[in-house]
């Protein structure tokens, strides 16, 4: 099952990464913001933003970020602006000079352009589409240098940029412009030809040297075509000296502007404008980056853990018992819980008056007492398994031994040394720190002699 | 998602239940480990969380360590009784508060909970308190899954340990190394718990599906920093103007400068992986890695270092000198592109971009050396930084002794993908300090690249 990644708006991630570029040279002082984003949300993803909105008011960076969304409208005029200036372009370079207008080639100066300029922008939406937040990307930093009230751009302005591309939201965010400024300027230009066309007596054809009249009047009814499916009046004249050629063909040219200008402009704005709300409304945080990554193990290891049921340690029991008097110089060797390959030292089991093996069942333990209490000799060497965690079914074991003057033995040798350590300190802490162990054999002889 | 499922780790004293615990829920803090019996004597409560919402919560046990004894006074099975009301019985009695305190807690915990994970040290001879034991939580009427732990070891009785299991019902086993978990080894253990709980399936395979996304993105964030690593160093670049170029000791003391940079930049690569990995940038265990400690400085410049590798790269043994400053030994690791050296440099900045060659003509008419790392010195920590990320992914956060670098290591001629991978960083000095559109699909291809490498 998929995973639902939390979504954020656009304002919050926008303040997620700009934290982030500012925490690349310095990690930020956060323990406030680790804090309160931990009692804010369980959710992960969540707590990484909501850490940064809390340093992002403190570093000011949520200032800079208002202020960037001030900004933002006055480029929207500036678009239109220039929407305005490219339409009085485009008539100033329709109408040229004189009366005559050749209807064609107005015509193909209106929508070779534009058609160039769709495509091009289609191959920035299907290609890698990350140019043009670069181009921006420096011109922040550049402005961020020279003024000092576009540092504020320059705090968060790279940080937009990454997010947008990030999201592929650059291609459609840009191009949304571009579409809105075209849109615009062939609106109007449709609007300056009608004014100029309704007050002005203007003569409109085609003209033609090595074609044949016939061929330009049949591309200009082909190109009538579509602003006809639209309703628009695009009429096209037998001929261009017919009587009232000039009116129709005027209806024509204004007809072409808006269905091939203007329209698939506004179209490809509308387009533009519901993908990018489509994308920035399912904006996630990049949970492959190594800051937001790390963010996540700091946030996880301050989890709490739950002590449940807690320790009522009860102090070590010294325990003093009366010793029992064995038969003098009698040894006896148990194998305690040894595994089964294991055997017991030969050297040990000659010397030894009486020697047996347990694997640790009840019976086996209360018949070995029994018989130690009963007849009990002068020292017991317990043979135990080194590679083994002592426990206290091994202590209940030797405490009720502990009559006679017992020792241990680790086995096999191999492992003996190393685990000695760790028996002694069990011993200690047990409070059996009184009966010595042993690693070595031969110690365990000595010992099991002379004590 | 409904309540957590509560699982009860248990299992005998020092069979590594917290280690098990600190592994599945990767936080080196949880509890306290060492080889020292009963470490461990309360019951703490840990949660693993997919999207913040708990999904299991692990209780961490008191080891049981007198099993042989606490069957004998759980006493008989009597007729009148199911073996859960046994125990809830001794419960009550006065044995449970005093000589069997801590196992009393442990089967307190057993009754609560919807399944139990048993751990078992497979180095322990299957004795008579272990049979025990194994009866005894089999008693409990929960699903019990043993964890085959240690199952690597030399002196593992695995098979021995199955058999007991299987004998008193415990058919689905997982083996897991709790210290050095193997590839795959969480997902098996979380699949035989599905097996285990049909009921609570769904949300364990949720579970399984989040760590191992969580794996992949690790393994991706951890590509993504040594990518980032690698174009940064060979990126680096101090042009020295004629004067500096000209005067040995502020050339030496700029060479130094350089180094010290390269360190501290390739020190805070090693830094951030461990903290991608959340392992501590002092783990005691981790810093007997040579390139953990200060030995790695040294190491990193040493020629003999530089020379094999660039002898593995198909390089020469040259490298590790620099272009046409071929017995300076002093410079090692660096490349010093000069007047001397214009032809040997044209002919290698013209595979970097014109750019390259532009500033180099430039410098080189200037008189002005431009100091730079050698290819071997970046494929050297790329090498590093690779081998102590997979050394990471794979490590268990309970484990604790020497990395076995011998298994990990990375031959340096597997590495060539990255040397070609790397060198549109070599035309863009500003790519050390800053992103860029262009640098990030620089940074892409290398990761493909790293990726490529597995």
């Amino acid at each position: 099952m998929p995973r639902d990644a939390p979504v954020f708006s656009l304002q919050d991630l926008l303040l997620t990464e700009a934290v982030k570029d500012l925490e690349a040279a310095t990690p930020l002082q956060d323990d406030k913001a680790m804090r309160e984003a931990v009692a804010t949300t369980p959710q992960r993803e969540a707590r990484i933003v909501q850490r940064a909105l809390t340093l992002a008011a403190d570093t000011g960076l949520a200032g800079d970020a208002a202020w960037l969304r001030r900004v933002l409208p006055s480029l929207g005029l500036a678009v239109v602006a220039v929407g305005v200036l490219l339409a009085a372009l485009l008539t100033l370079s329709l109408l040229g000079e004189g009366r005559r207008i050749n209807a064609l080639a107005a015509l193909a100066l209106l929508v070779l352009p534009n058609l160039a300029g769709i495509v091009a922008w289609a191959f920035f939406v299907v290609g890698p589409g990350r140019g043009g937040a670069g181009l921006f990307g420096h011109a922040a930093a550049w402005l961020g240098r020279r003024r000092p009230w576009q540092r504020r751009a320059a705090r968060v302005v790279p940080a937009a940029l990454r997010l947008l591309d990030a999201s592929r939201l650059t291609p459609w965010l840009l191009g949304g412009l571009n579409h809105l400024l075209w849109a615009v300027a062939y609106l109007l230009a449709a609007l300056a030809l009608v004014a100029v066309l309704a007050f002005s007596a203007y003569r409109l054809d085609w003209e033609t040297t090595i074609l044949s009249p016939q061929t330009l009047r049949d591309t200009a009814r082909t190109l009538a075509w579509w602003p006809a499916l639209l309703g628009l009046p695009a009429r096209v004249p037998e001929s261009a000296e017919a009587a009232g050629a000039s009116q129709v063909l005027g209806w024509w040219l204004i007809s072409g502007t808006l269905a091939y200008g203007a329209l698939p402009r506004l179209l490809l704005f509308v387009l533009c404008a519901g993908v990018a709300r489509g994308r920035s409304a399912a904006l996630r945080l990049d949970t492959q980056d190594p800051y937001y990554r790390t963010l996540i193990n700091r946030f996880e290891a301050l989890a709490p853990t739950r002590v449940v049921d807690a320790e009522h340690a009860a102090a070590p029991v010294r325990r003093d018992v009366p010793a029992a008097h064995g038969e003098s110089g009698t040894l006896a060797l148990i194998g305690f819980e040894l595994p089964p390959e294991a055997s017991l030292p030969p050297a040990l089991l000659e010397r030894a008056a009486w020697s047996e093996r347990i694997d640790g069942r009840g019976d086996e333990r209360q018949q070995l007492l029994q018989r130690l209490a009963a007849a009990p000799p002068a020292r017991l060497l317990v043979v135990c398994h080194a590679a083994s965690t002592p426990d206290r079914g091994t202590g209940r074991f030797l405490d009720g031994a502990r009559p006679v003057p017992t020792a241990l033995l680790l086995a096999p040798p191999t492992l003996a040394a190393a685990a000695l350590p760790r028996w002694r300190a069990w011993l200690h802490q047990a409070g059996r720190a009184d009966l010595p162990v042993f690693a070595d054999e031969d110690e365990a002889r000595r010992w099991s002699r002379h004590g | 998602m409904a309540e957590p499922l509560a699982i009860a780790v248990v299992g005998h004293t020092n069979a590594g239940k917290t280690s098990l615990l600190r592994t599945l829920t990767r936080r080196r803090d949880f509890g306290e480990v060492s080889d020292r019996p009963g470490t461990t004597r309360h019951v703490e409560s840990v949660d693993v969380a997919i999207d913040g919402r708990a999904a299991l919560r692990f209780f961490d046990t008191p080891g049981l360590e007198d099993p042989t004894g606490l069957l004998a006074t759980l006493g008989p099975l009597r007729a009148d009784m199911t073996p859960p009301q046994r125990i809830r019985a001794f419960l009550e009695t006065r044995a449970a508060r005093e000589d069997f305190e801590q196992e009393a807690k442990v089967l307190r915990a057993l009754l609560d909970i919807d399944a139990a994970l048993f751990v078992i040290d497979c180095r322990e001879p299957v004795v008579a308190k272990f049979r025990c034991e194994v009866e005894i939580l089999a008693s409990c009427g929960k699903p019990v899954l043993p964890v085959l732990n240690f199952v690597r070891d030399p002196l593992s009785r695995e098979a021995q340990w199955s058999t007991l299991l299987a004998d008193f019902a415990l058919h689905a086993q997982a083996r897991f190394d709790a210290v050095a978990p193997f590839d795959g080894g969480e997902a098996q253990l979380y699949a035989s718990l599905q097996a285990l709980l049909p009921q609570r399936q769904d949300l364990l395979h949720q579970v399984a599906g989040f760590l191992e996304r969580e794996r992949a993105e690790r393994h991706e964030a951890g590509l993504r920093l040594i990518a980032d690593a690698l174009l940064t160093l060979a990126a680096l670049r101090v042009t020295l103007s004629r004067e500096e170029a000209g005067s040995p000791p502020h050339k030496a003391a700029i060479v130094e400068r350089f180094r010290a940079d390269v360190l501290q930049r390739a020190r805070r690569a090693v830094q951030a992986l461990l903290d991608l990995h959340a392992f501590a940038h002092d783990d005691a265990e981790l810093a007997l890695l040579p390139w953990l400690d200060g030995r790695w400085a040294a190491d990193l410049f040493h020629p003999e270092t530089l020379r094999d590798a660039g002898v593995r790269l198909g390089k020469g043994a040259a490298i590790g000198a620099g272009i046409g400053l071929a017995a300076d030994v002093a410079l090692a690791g660096l490349s010093l592109g000069s007047a001397a050296a214009l032809g040997a440099t044209i002919g290698g900045a013209a595979s970097q971009g014109f750019g390259t060659m532009g500033r180099r003509v430039a410098d080189a008419l200037q008189g002005r050396e431009a100091l730079s790392l050698e290819d071997a010195v970046v494929m050297v920590v790329a090498q590093r930084l690779l081998v102590l990320h997979a050394v990471l992914c794979a490590r268990g956060h309970a484990a604790h002794g020497r990395i076995d670098l011998e298994r990990a290591a990375l031959p340096v001629e597997r590495l060539q993908p990255l040397l070609r991978a790397v060198q549109p960083a070599r035309a863009h000095p500003q790519w050390a300090e800053a992103d860029s559109p262009r640098r990030e699909a620089a940074q892409r291809a290398l990761i493909a690249e790293l990726r490529a490498l597995g």
